[in-house]
């Protein structure tokens, strides 16, 4: 519990500046929103009463309090190009992006750390020189050439699966892949170096003395204490699995928040732009909060230190 | 092992970029409507594009961007961070505390979505790509200098130089950077590797490189509307992006292991 609190504390301003940089993003570099939005050939009183609307007339204190105000009762201002509240907006995207993302995860789990378990255990064999290699490769992939490519040969060449949009689990496949690969290959090189790592120690050699079978020492054991690096890997991992969302939307039409963000950015629509930034990075932050608050019931060492 | 196959494909795509105008066959811009989305043939082995460009030829001077980018990115965002973490490491106190914490909100922000925010706020462009590749990849630098400093300072040697009364100065340049290194050496290498899928990403969603200038990765986006009917827009340039990563990837890899840095 006090580590919790402790943690909780420690939130609060990094919530702040994440708050804090995204309003300077938006409001102090150079070039005028409202010339972008309307176009140059734009007239003054248009353009002044867009300014206006957007409170852009104000000084930039005033602004920056009025949008810490609005933020402290959830609301991100209307989009520009629909006219909506931005919150709503952004809300009905994100089941969408969660359901990618958690697939993509559990996915690169459940692929990465048997393999890896299994690299380990036959050390120097086929598979282990096999899984080696595709993750080097995964690492090294970028998931806007592998998309593209799982849809040439699965969804044109095989038909065997759709090649965008959101309709059924078929339509989850690819875009979960595609998003996954990268993290999957990286889960899998760790969970083989911890495994190995944890095979060298006493209590493996005390487990095999004890006569266990050599499955149960693997997977009881070394897997066992091989699991917080995966853990923590995996939160470090998050962050390139929530921006890789908004490029693998983009490729298959996924109707997720990413998507959201490139077409508000295509109208020009900053309301909503900055709407889906700050949601994507608040995400962030809260997931690796999550993470710590896992890791510390995983390992009491962490918990019990303060 | 690792090392002499990073060096070697690393080495092959430079003197591609380098030679890129005296090896391309065909001008990256010269167009040949009629035959546009032609297939790999002998004349052009990767095919052409949607406006008959040869993609071989938009291939070789795309690895020019792509290193641009790199070069660029990790040389200015290296110097900032390198300086910002030495301040925060030698001043210490509120100057510390005040830098660290832009060093945790730049990082908050999960992998290229500050860059993607920045670029729509200056719109695309290859010079504006940089700024924000920049501002999204200093803080890495930053606090790996400051925790390298720290952790040195306490080292017998910058006793020795402080006793023999060598000024801030002397011993940050002369004794803590130095030491410092490998392991700067070592996240540059990475951080190139993830700077140059970045343009390309950010290329691919449209905001970074523009049209006709040939970036991997608007060539992948101009591909994806033909994925279809012609598949080698596709495969060619992404295929070069891959190898190139993997390349960086490798030579960072091999300098770890050689320079026995430990990361994070």
């Amino acid at each position: 519990m006090r580590y919790l609190a402790a943690r909780l504390l420690l939130l609060l301003p990094t919530l702040f500046g994440v708050v804090t940089a995204v309003f300077l993003v938006i409001h102090l570099i150079p070039g005028d929103p409202v010339e972008a939005m309307l176009g140059e050939t734009a007239v003054a009183a248009e353009k002044d009463a867009l300014r206006r609307e957007l409170g852009l007339d104000r000084p930039l204190l005033a602004q920056y309090g009025g949008y810490l105000a609005a933020l402290a009762r959830g609301d991100l201002g209307a989009s520009i190009s629909t006219r909506q509240p931005v919150l709503g907006e952004i809300a009905a995207r994100w089941p969408a992006t969660l359901e990618l993302a958690v697939a993509a995860l559990l996915l690169a789990a459940v692929t990465a750390v048997p393999l890896g378990v299994l690299a380990a255990a036959r050390r120097g064999g086929a598979l282990d020189n096999a899984t080696l290699f595709f993750s080097l490769i995964g690492v090294a992939v970028p998931s806007f050439w592998l998309g593209p490519l799982l849809i040439i040969v699965f969804s044109i060449g095989l038909a065997w699966l759709p090649v965008s949009g959101r309709e059924g689990i078929a339509s989850l496949i690819l875009p979960a892949v595609t998003l996954g690969a990268g993290m999957a290959a990286i889960l899998l090189r760790l969970t083989r170096s911890a495994v190995l790592e944890a095979a060298e120690d006493d209590y493996i050699r005390a487990a095999r003395a004890r006569g266990l079978p050599e499955w149960r020492v693997y997977l009881k054991h070394a897997l066992g204490n091989a699991l917080l690096p995966v853990v923590t890997m995996m939160g470090l991992q998050l962050g390139a699995l929530l921006s890789g969302t908004v490029i693998t939307e983009t490729i298959f039409s996924w109707p997720g928040v990413g998507r959201l963000m490139i077409e508000a950015i295509e109208r020009r629509d900053y309301p909503l732009v900055q709407g889906c930034v700050l949601n994507i990075a608040l995400c962030y932050v809260f997931a690796n909060f999550a993470v710590d608050i896992i890791y510390a019931w995983l390992d009491p060492r962490i918990r019990l230190e303060r | 092992m690792k090392l002499k196959a990073g060096l070697f494909l690393l080495a092959l795509f430079g003197a591609v970029a380098a030679a890129a105008p005296l090896i391309a066959p065909c001008s990256p811009y010269a167009q040949d409507l009629l035959r546009g989305l032609d297939a790999p043939s002998a004349a052009h082995p990767m095919g052409l594009d949607l406006l008959g460009r040869d993609i071989l030829s938009r291939v070789i001077y795309g690895a020019r961007v792509s290193f641009a980018a790199g070069f660029v990115v990790i040389a200015i965002s290296g110097l900032v961070g390198v300086l910002i973490g030495g301040m925060a490491a030698v001043w210490g106190g509120r100057v510390d505390m005040l830098l660290m914490r832009i060093v945790d909100v730049a990082q908050a922000f999960p992998g290229i979505l500050l860059a993607i925010a920045v670029m729509a706020v200056l719109g695309p462009g290859f010079g504006n790509l940089l700024i924000a590749l920049c501002l999204t990849g200093w803080a890495g630098f930053a606090r790996l200098t400051r925790g390298q400093i720290l952790s040195l300072r306490e080292r017998e040697y910058v006793t020795a130089a402080v006793a023999a009364g060598a000024g801030n100065w002397r011993i940050l340049t002369r004794h803590l950077l130095p030491n410092a290194a490998a392991p700067l050496l070592v996240e540059a290498a990475f951080g190139m590797a993830s700077v140059i899928v970045a343009e390309a990403g950010l290329s691919f969603l449209g905001l970074g490189v523009q049209p006709p200038a040939p970036s991997w990765g608007s060539m992948l986006n101009e591909g994806r509307a033909f994925l279809l009917i012609a598949p080698h827009l596709t495969v060619f340039p992404g295929l070069c992006l891959m190898l190139l990563a993997l390349a960086v990837t490798l030579v960072g890899d091999a300098l770890r292991d050689r320079l026995d840095v430990k990361r994070r």
